[in-house]
């Protein structure tokens, strides 16, 4: 008899597994244009078609308010105003102007600062068909006005002001990251518990996926013209977030000029990093944050240590993978290519 | 468990355990093999052009966009590729063939994307 209960038991077991796998639960998939970039949703639960569309329906009045590209929006009106005082602004524009400035705080605005914008108008990186080397002369006429405390925001009355005329902001480096925080707030209002954004290769995870295992994020391999991954990370209820040397550049006489602008130097980055990507609850922060590509592997791993929240992976020039304490173990080197090493102790 | 105390009837049952395990996974197998096939899209602006069962294809066939950015997508059997653009960066041709589920080339510019449906065994998102 009991050999019969154990049979019976394994029967039902393996019944029971294999029906399991076929059982997978369906996701909602949409695909759209905002922000200069392709957004890409996937989100699992009722409704879901119409939560993906009130998530374009919120990146697209973001973009409204934030761009330069376009006339029209706070942030233009912002510009417009330097050197003349206050100007009424969204809360939802001072609310990003915060982050931006607290994340500027953390390095002095040596990494990340949004009043870069005139150098960054000035390279023009990726938006024309002839690149060239602006002269020496214009980029040090340019890097004076470059100081993120110049942006006053005055969070009481909504509004904010930049100090000097010729003064400039550029949410270019932080507003996909919070475009990706106000999906994620769609997607727990509408009680969504497992989705996954991907704006433009800003990813945010919202919880883990159906059957309670992490998402896995993989990281580009930032010398990949095809998008092969060099390796991926397991994640839940995080923002993953890369800034690199590949997403948009240009090549003269064989040296890179990357469109991440130093902000002391004027010039583009050239710190012996490909690229950095930031784990992080806040997608914002994450964005902001891994503007760390700019001091290098050792200054920038600082940074992501001040901050305190956050993991990160930096891949160096010479294609070695460093990355934060926290993510050993759990970082997995897929690398087809066979030219990336990975350094798990430094 | 000692061998010998087996009776004919516990082979039997055995046997049949094991074939219904074997059929189980088999049919799982099958029922997702026949969702196989790969099927490629081609979109502009979000709005579905052309869905194409690359398993079919027998001629190599041409898609032509001259509205705007001009452009040629190349479609052959089991493959779909950019293979002329007029964009700048072009780095829709640069993406190459699409051969495998959850492949995709996008060019940002014209707002075009090619690609297969289906997972990608590997990874939920890229980040870049």
């Amino acid at each position: 008899m009991k050999k019969y209960i154990c049979f019976m038991t394994i029967l039902l077991a393996s019944i029971l597994l294999t029906a399991c796998s076929i059982g997978q639960v369906q996701s909602y998939k949409s695909e759209g244009f905002a922000l200069g970039t392709i957004i890409n949703q996937e989100i699992y639960g009722a409704n879901a078609q119409q939560i993906s569309e009130e998530a374009m329906t919120r990146i697209k009045y973001l973009e409204d308010l934030m761009t330069i590209n376009a006339p029209g929006g706070d942030v233009n009106k912002l510009n417009e105003h330097a050197g003349q005082g206050f100007v009424a602004l969204n809360p939802e524009t001072i609310s990003v102007l915060k982050t931006a400035r607290k994340i500027s705080d953390l390095s002095e605005g040596a990494a990340f600062d949004i009043t870069v914008a005139p150098l960054v108008k000035l390279w023009n990186i990726g938006q024309t068909d002839n690149p060239a080397v602006p002269p020496a002369e214009a980029i040090k006429k340019l890097v004076p006005l470059v100081n993120y405390r110049d942006v006053q925001i005055d969070e009481a009355n909504n509004q904010a002001s930049l100090a000097r005329a010729g003064q400039m902001v550029d949410l270019g480096g932080i507003a996909k990251g919070y475009a990706g925080d106000g999906v994620r707030e769609i997607y727990r209002k509408n009680g969504v518990k497992s989705a996954i954004i991907n704006l433009g290769g800003n990813v945010v995870a919202l919880g883990s996926k159906p059957d309670g295992s992490a998402w896995s994020i993989g990281i580009q391999d930032p010398r990949s013209e095809t998008g092969e991954i060099v390796g991926i990370v397991k994640v839940t209820d995080k923002a993953v977030v890369t800034s690199g040397d590949y997403q948009r550049y240009f090549e003269l006489d064989g040296k890179r000029y990357c469109h991440i602008i130093d902000p002391h130097t004027g010039y583009p980055v050239d710190s012996g990093l490909m690229s950095v990507t930031i784990i992080t609850s806040s997608s914002t922060e994450a964005d902001g944050l891994s503007k760390a590509f700019v001091l290098g592997l050792d200054k920038g791993l600082e940074l992501v240590q001040r901050y305190g929240q956050a993991e990160a992976i930096f891949i160096t020039t010479d294609k070695k993978i460093y990355v934060t304490p926290g993510l050993r173990g759990n970082f997995r080197l897929e690398d087809k290519s066979h030219e990336y090493t990975y350094v798990e102790e430094r | 468990m000692n061998i010998r105390m087996l009776k004919k009837g516990d082979l039997i049952l055995f046997l049949g355990v094991g074939l219904i395990i074997v059929l189980l996974l088999l049919w799982n197998n099958l029922s997702t093999a026949s969702g196989n096939h790969l099927i490629a899209e081609v979109r502009k602006d979000g709005e579905l052009v052309k869905k194409i069962d690359l398993d079919k294809v027998s001629e190599p066939e041409h898609i032509y966009f001259e509205e705007g950015i001009h452009q040629t997508i190349l479609v052959e059997k089991g493959r779909i590729r950019f293979l002329e653009s007029d964009c700048r960066d072009k780095i829709c041709v640069q993406a190459g063939w699409l051969t495998k589920a959850g492949d995709k080339a996008v060019c940002m510019p014209a707002k075009t994307i090619i690609k297969i449906n289906g997972e990608s065994q590997q990874t939920d998102s890229i980040a870049f």
